[in-house]
């Protein structure tokens, strides 16, 4: 097996095949569109209102999505290096900034896509110090309009927030942030009507989110049934795709059908017993971004110890964080969707308070973290969350490693560390 | 001359009993029976503060040390500050808060408050009440709008005083106008000394505040040598105390300003004192503030126009290796000092505890300006 393909990681549903195929076929007709056709598009980071641009037609470019992309080409140390040579100190946060990095470097010859044309705008909301930072500097490069989005703070603080957030979201979320989202939306549907002459009707943003729901409903069942099934019927690594490439795209008919292909594919895994693993001994949890460099580090320490990544926030996430109850306030709704997308899994209590009850609900033996050590985001919360876990009778492991940079990555060294972590802790 | 000498005596005794003891003014209020609100930012309306009958504390004298118990709870990238302050919370030190306030103009800071809130919740920790100043830093009016009320907020947390708060916008604009004066003086021939500016920079608001400016004003007055030597600009992350600026001074060089949330015009201009709606004038001032990681101002062109107004003839970049925020602005900074031939020494990625490498960059920096052939 060539290096290259040691890093994949197993699939075991037919519907990740699926996934990856139309996740291709996406990028080839968002490059036409974008490159080709030069429509115009949105580049954001993944916490902000996709739904926006998709209620208006307008192509959508996800700053993590293009970095996991660069990332998978093994590009991020060339660009990385770029953003040296231009100055910037490399202790700066790589994971929002790889993207920066590549227009930095204008090198159309290995850029993919031979590099992004011109954003319609770029938008972010400005959950750390460095984002308005990034953002603003890429859209001074590219001479084109930066529409930042406040984080602001939340006083409300219940750390079981994931019980009452599909419904009583303006208690959960807070009313005044959800309206200055409201208000921030709206000056931002103004700006996108202003620069592509297309418009937004409230009615298409209500469709939506009434086929988001149904979407997320799927995934949160499938999130059910992976937690309780013995054995776990798929690992993180199917889950991973199946839930976040309709993200990508919520609320499409062809994330609709998705979903519900794979809760039916994880349904028919749980009813005939099969497992992710033939031996399946230790639950895992995997806290922290996909290790999108090395995805298959997952599958790697089922075989040695029958150890088993049963959960990751992204497929869990999807029943708390995204169905809401619109109550006919679609944009209220989808506001309290996004004013804490980040907070919840990134701050007490609420990041811990979640996985704690999720690392409960999934018969979980021992959580392992990853700690990004240039990103403060990524780290924010990490640590009071490990101590909450194990007060909680889980054991948890951090490991100091970035999602998309591997320059310091060794499977074979972390494979070892987890499973010394694991003889410790009487798991293997 | 005499009466200067004793004057200049006020001042460096008052610096060195805060020095020696940053507490021990908030002590003798909480004595008197005033509550004690501590602080760290300087987009934290101290006039609120002020206005609810307490004694506003920097937290910055929290710096240095070690800290065991905050690195049990914080990860590696939060500002040494707010980790030290973390510490002396966590170790009971701060007991004589009553409250905190945190601003959500920095993130390392904003952060903090939800840790401490987190672990107050799980019976971790004691301590004053923290306190979130919500503060919404875009330059649009619903940020604006949203600025106001979370002032309207923490007046009401604070227990602000309607009648008061004028005379402590006067307060706080005495200061301010202070600040602004001593910053003037640095850009004449006769400029005061780095180091005692640092440490007026660093404990005026551990001090009584009219103590301090009364000092301050006396001392402002008197006369000092000329200076012919290297005049710098200091730009990026807050040093913890006054390394950087004595061994400039040591190598013969003066630092004559500074750039950063350590800056002498981080209080901004004075408000309006006037205004029929002071909470407004108030929200709106540091809504607009032009200072912290999260002010929304074009960095390149402040460093040229405080390059111009200080008569500096060099610059010295240092940032913390926790710093996320200027280390973006390095790049265009650095450019518009190539174009303009001013020198500049780059320091990137610093521990808060100045090393012998850091030290002796400066010093041939310093030596370098001062026999450039």
């Amino acid at each position: 097996m060539s290096p290259s393909r040691e890093r994949h990681s197993r699939k075991d549903l037919r519907c990740t095949a699926e996934a990856t195929a139309f996740q291709r076929r996406f990028a080839s007709t968002l490059r036409e569109r974008v490159v080709e056709r030069g429509e115009p598009f949105v580049l954001a980071q993944a916490d902000t209102p996709h739904e926006l641009f998709h209620a208006m037609d307008i192509a959508l470019i996800t700053n993590q999505w293009w970095s996991a992309y660069i990332s998978a080409k093994q590009l991020s140390a060339r660009y990385f290096a770029a953003l040296e040579q231009h100055g910037f100190p490399n202790n700066s946060c790589h994971y929002c900034s790889l993207g920066l990095a590549c227009s930095l470097a204008n090198d159309p010859a290995t850029a993919p896509w031979g590099g992004l044309p011109t954003p319609t705008v770029l938008v972010a909301r400005l959950t750390c110090d460095c984002i308005q930072q990034v953002f603003g500097q890429w859209a001074r490069l590219y001479g084109t309009d930066f529409f930042p989005l406040e984080a602001p703070g939340w006083i409300h603080k219940d750390p079981n927030w994931f019980e009452k957030s599909n419904d009583a979201w303006e208690q959960v979320y807070e009313d005044k942030r959800i309206a200055l989202l409201v208000e921030e939306m709206r000056e931002l549907i103004g700006l996108l009507e202003r620069k592509t002459a297309r418009r937004f009707d409230e009615r298409r943003l209500e469709a939506l989110m009434h086929s988001i729901n149904e979407q997320e409903s799927y995934i949160a069942e499938a999130a059910q049934m992976i937690g309780s099934a013995r054995p776990c019927p798929v690992s993180i690594a199917d889950q991973m795709p199946n839930t976040m490439i309709p993200q990508w795209h919520r609320g499409s008919e062809w994330a609709l059908a998705h979903s519900r292909r794979f809760r039916d594919e994880v349904a028919e895994r749980v009813s005939t017993g099969t497992g992710a693993a033939a031996n399946e001994r230790v639950r895992l949890m995997w806290i922290g971004a996909g290790l999108w460099h090395d995805p298959g580090f997952y599958n790697a320490l089922e075989e040695r110890h029958g150890a088993v990544f049963v959960w990751s926030m992204y497929t869990p996430f999807a029943g708390p964080q995204y169905i809401r109850d619109l109550k006919g306030q679609p944009m209220r709704a989808l506001a309290s969707r996004i004013c804490s997308m980040n907070e919840v899994l990134h701050l007490p209590p609420w990041m811990n308070g979640w996985m704690v009850s999720e690392a409960s609900r999934c018969g979980i033996h021992a959580a392992v973290m990853l700690v990004p050590p240039g990103n403060r985001l990524s780290q924010s919360g990490t640590a009071l969350t490990a101590l909450a876990l194990e007060k909680a009778g889980v054991p948890t492991l951090t490991l100091t490693a970035d999602m998309v940079d591997a320059k310091d990555w060794s499977r074979e060294h972390t494979v070892e560390l987890v499973s010394q972590f694991l003889r410790r802790s009487g798991l293997a | 001359i005499a009466e200067g000498v004793r004057t200049v005596k006020s001042l460096s005794a008052l610096l060195d009993e805060t020095d020696a003891d940053p507490t021990a003014a908030a002590r003798t209020a909480r004595a008197r029976g005033q509550r004690v609100i501590g602080f760290a930012n300087a987009d934290v309306p101290v006039e609120l503060i002020d206005a609810s009958g307490c004694f506003a504390l920097s937290l910055m004298h929290c710096a240095g040390g070690a800290t065991p118990h905050a690195d049990r709870y914080l990860e590696a990238s939060f500002s040494p500050l707010d980790r030290s302050i973390a510490e002396t919370w966590l170790s009971g030190k701060l007991e004589l808060l009553d409250a905190v306030v945190f601003s959500r103009g920095s993130d390392s800071s904003q952060r903090l408050y939800y840790y401490l809130c987190e672990l107050q919740r799980r019976q971790l920790t004691r301590g004053p009440r923290p306190l979130l100043f919500d503060l919404a830093k875009i330059p649009r009016a619903s940020s604006i709008a949203y600025s106001y009320e979370a002032t309207r907020e923490l007046a009401a947390a604070l227990g602000v005083q309607a009648e008061r708060l004028p005379l402590s916008i006067a307060r706080r604009n005495r200061r301010r106008a202070l600040l602004q004066s001593l910053q003037r003086l640095r850009a004449e021939a006769r400029p005061p000394r780095g180091t005692l500016i640092e440490r007026i920079s660093r404990l005026a608001d551990c001090c009584e505040a009219d103590e301090l400016d009364t000092a301050l004003a006396h001392w402002m007055r008197e006369p000092r040598p000329a200076f012919s030597g290297p005049r710098l600009l200091l730009s990026g992350s807050a040093p913890r105390d006054g390394t950087l600026h004595a061994v400039v001074e040591q190598a013969g060089g003066a630092i004559i300003a500074e750039s950063g949330d350590h800056d002498l015009e981080r209080l901004g201009s004075p408000l309006a004192a006037d205004s029929t709606d002071p909470l407004r004038a108030l929200s709106e001032h540091y809504q607009a503030l032009p200072h912290g990681a999260r002010a929304f101002i074009d960095r390149a062109a402040d460093l040229r126009r405080r390059l111009e107004s200080s008569r500096a003839h060099a610059v010295i970049f240092w940032l913390l290796e926790e710093e996320e925020a200027l280390v973006w602005d390095l790049p265009p900074q650095q450019q518009a000092l190539q174009a303009s031939r001013v020198p500049a020494l780059t320091l990137t990625r610093q521990p808060s505890t100045i090393n012998e490498q850091t030290l002796l960059s400066l010093r041939r920096f310093v030596a370098q300006l001062a026999s450039p052939g």
